[in-house]
């Protein structure tokens, strides 16, 4: 049955169109980053050529492929991917019980986030791949030299591709599963969240508000507060101990998809992703699971 | 079958959409239900279908509560659902692939009975508000179920479509189906069904079983 809905939603004029306005966005983005990747590594001397498996870490990583690319194009797609919106009374009927529907609208979102993820991950490999030529799956050398710079804070302009320290602990297919895993679950907690909203509020417009507020809140914490740290004297502490500083960055949506510099420490970050976005993605679930079981269904735009 | 509701209120933000409903709706019989805009019919199939949830009283179905989405049930309600992209064969046949009762014969046979090319390969998006009307009661009809719901099924028909349409729920009648339709069109009424409840902001004000029209006329 997801099948099914996978295949209508995606034979939806207006999805076709969506998808192909974010992939034409994409497709150049990734060319020129690929370009740049290749100048930058090819400074270092011995450093080996960059791979398609570094390009996928570097474009899963990438805040500006998210703000301006992937989650702009999720928020265009959020009426497609939390409901089927053509014949959605005939579908949850058709489910016979409300547990089935609810499990049915859950597993949508989830298929429709991988599948959205997946289609970026295909574009990478194809386009990196020709520009590249490299498939390998080992670690290039100028990973660990640009690491070794940016600890000496020698050459900050290398901290583009946002490779954090002790990344290289992994195996690169590992590294890059987790990756892939954390933005999933990122998209999928977006999803849920929206579908939830607009279960609750009886609108699809507060669904895909919810998200935008939380993309704009992020992108206001790391920019305007150097990287998500709020920081305040209190003046009631010793001098020495005034300076507080809170970090704010873990209660955005940014560790759902990116670190915050090539400081932090990738296993710290990606559990947390992880864990985090699992939970969320559970809490979320289980809000649909409830409205399913007790809510009124099939009028979700009865306002609009 | 027999569908029971007992004092079946629906409230939303403090407003009754539904007030102390209660009736017997029995399989073999066609039920009708008038009323002005907003007096509370949709809401009241919504609640039978079981897509809404009600505030208090209960429904029973041969006995037993109905909590859940109702079973073997076809239905036409607010507007007709169908995917505009889509042809009216390849429509049905996304509807079919849930239980799998209904086969490619079936859905050919089922367009056919209302009066569509099941080879036409126009997309419904295309179709007249007409022919959508047609294909949302073919979708209804599609698994043969025991319960059709049916909220102005016959709006948008023309003439010779809508006495054909009134034929297919007098047969469906006759093979012992529970239909419930809910019509502005007093025609429908008194051709149609044999009990009538008159509703009137979320009451039923009036049940007229030798007489339909009275219902209408009140």
């Amino acid at each position: 049955m997801i099948k099914r809905q996978l295949e209508t939603t995606l034979r939806k004029p207006s999805v076709q169109l969506k998808l192909l306005v974010i992939t034409f966005l994409f497709i150049p983005s990734l060319i020129e980053q690929s370009g740049i990747m290749e100048t930058l590594t090819g400074e270092i001397r011995n450093g080996g050529k960059p791979t398609v498996a570094i390009m996928l870490l570097y474009t899963f990583n990438y805040l500006y492929f998210y703000v301006d690319i992937f989650i702009v194009g999720f928020i265009l797609l959020i009426p497609d991917i939390i409901r089927d919106e053509h014949i959605e009374k005939q579908s949850i009927i058709m489910n016979i019980a409300r547990k089935k529907a609810a499990v049915a609208a859950i597993s949508r979102i989830v298929c429709f986030c991988a599948a959205y993820v997946a289609w970026f991950v295909f574009l990478t490999v194809v386009i990196a791949g020709l520009w590249f030529r490299d498939f390998s799956l080992e670690w290039p050398r100028f990973i660990s030299i640009i690491q070794r710079r940016v600890s000496r804070q020698t050459d900050f302009y290398m901290e583009f591709i946002m490779l954090p320290d002790n990344c290289l602990d992994y195996p690169v297919p590992i590294a890059v599963f987790l990756v892939l895993l954390r933005s999933t679950l990122g998209f999928i907690f977006l999803g849920m969240l929206a579908s939830l909203s607009a279960l609750l509020t009886k609108k699809i417009k507060t669904g895909v508000g919810i998200v935008i507020f939380l993309l704009v809140a992020a992108l206001f914490l790391y920019y305007d507060f150097d990287g998500g740290f709020l920081r305040y004297f209190d003046g009631s502490a010793p001098l020495l101990n005034a300076r507080v500083t809170i970090d704010l960055i873990k209660w955005t949506i940014v560790p759902f998809f990116t670190f915050r510099s090539m400081t932090d420490n990738f296993t710290d970050w990606i559990q947390y992703g992880i864990f985090m976005g699992l939970a969320l993605c559970l809490i979320t679930g289980a809000g649909i699971w409830c409205y399913y079981q007790k809510g009124d269904l099939g009028d979700a735009d009865q306002n609009e | 079958m027999q569908i029971k509701m007992n004092n079946v209120c629906k409230k939303v933000k403090g407003a009754d959409l539904l007030s102390d409903i209660s009736l017997t709706m029995e399989s073999g019989n066609i039920y009708g239900f008038v009323g002005d805009n907003g007096a509370g019919k949709t809401v009241l199939f919504k609640i039978l279908l079981g897509l809404m949830k009600k505030t208090s009283g209960s429904i029973t179905i041969n006995g037993a509560e109905l909590n859940d989405l109702l079973q073997d049930v076809g239905f036409v309600i607010e507007r007709p659902e169908y995917i505009p992209y889509y042809s009216a064969f390849k429509n049905l046949a996304v509807i079919a692939a849930y239980h799998k009762k209904a086969d490619h014969e079936r859905i050919r046979e089922v367009l056919t009975m209302f009066g569509l090319d099941p080879e036409d390969k126009k997309t419904v998006g295309k179709y007249s508000l007409g022919m959508k009307q047609k294909l949302a009661l073919a979708m209804a009809f599609l698994e043969d179920p025991a319960v059709l719901i049916l909220d102005e099924p016959l709006s948008a028909l023309d003439e010779s479509s809508v006495s054909h349409a009134r034929e297919k729920i007098l047969e469906a009648k006759m093979q012992g189906k529970l239909i419930v339709v809910a019509s502005h069109y007093k025609e429908d009424i008194q051709s149609l069904c044999d009990v009538v409840y008159k509703m009137k902001a979320g009451r039923i004000v009036a049940e007229c079983r030798e007489e339909p029209m009275n219902a209408v006329n009140l």
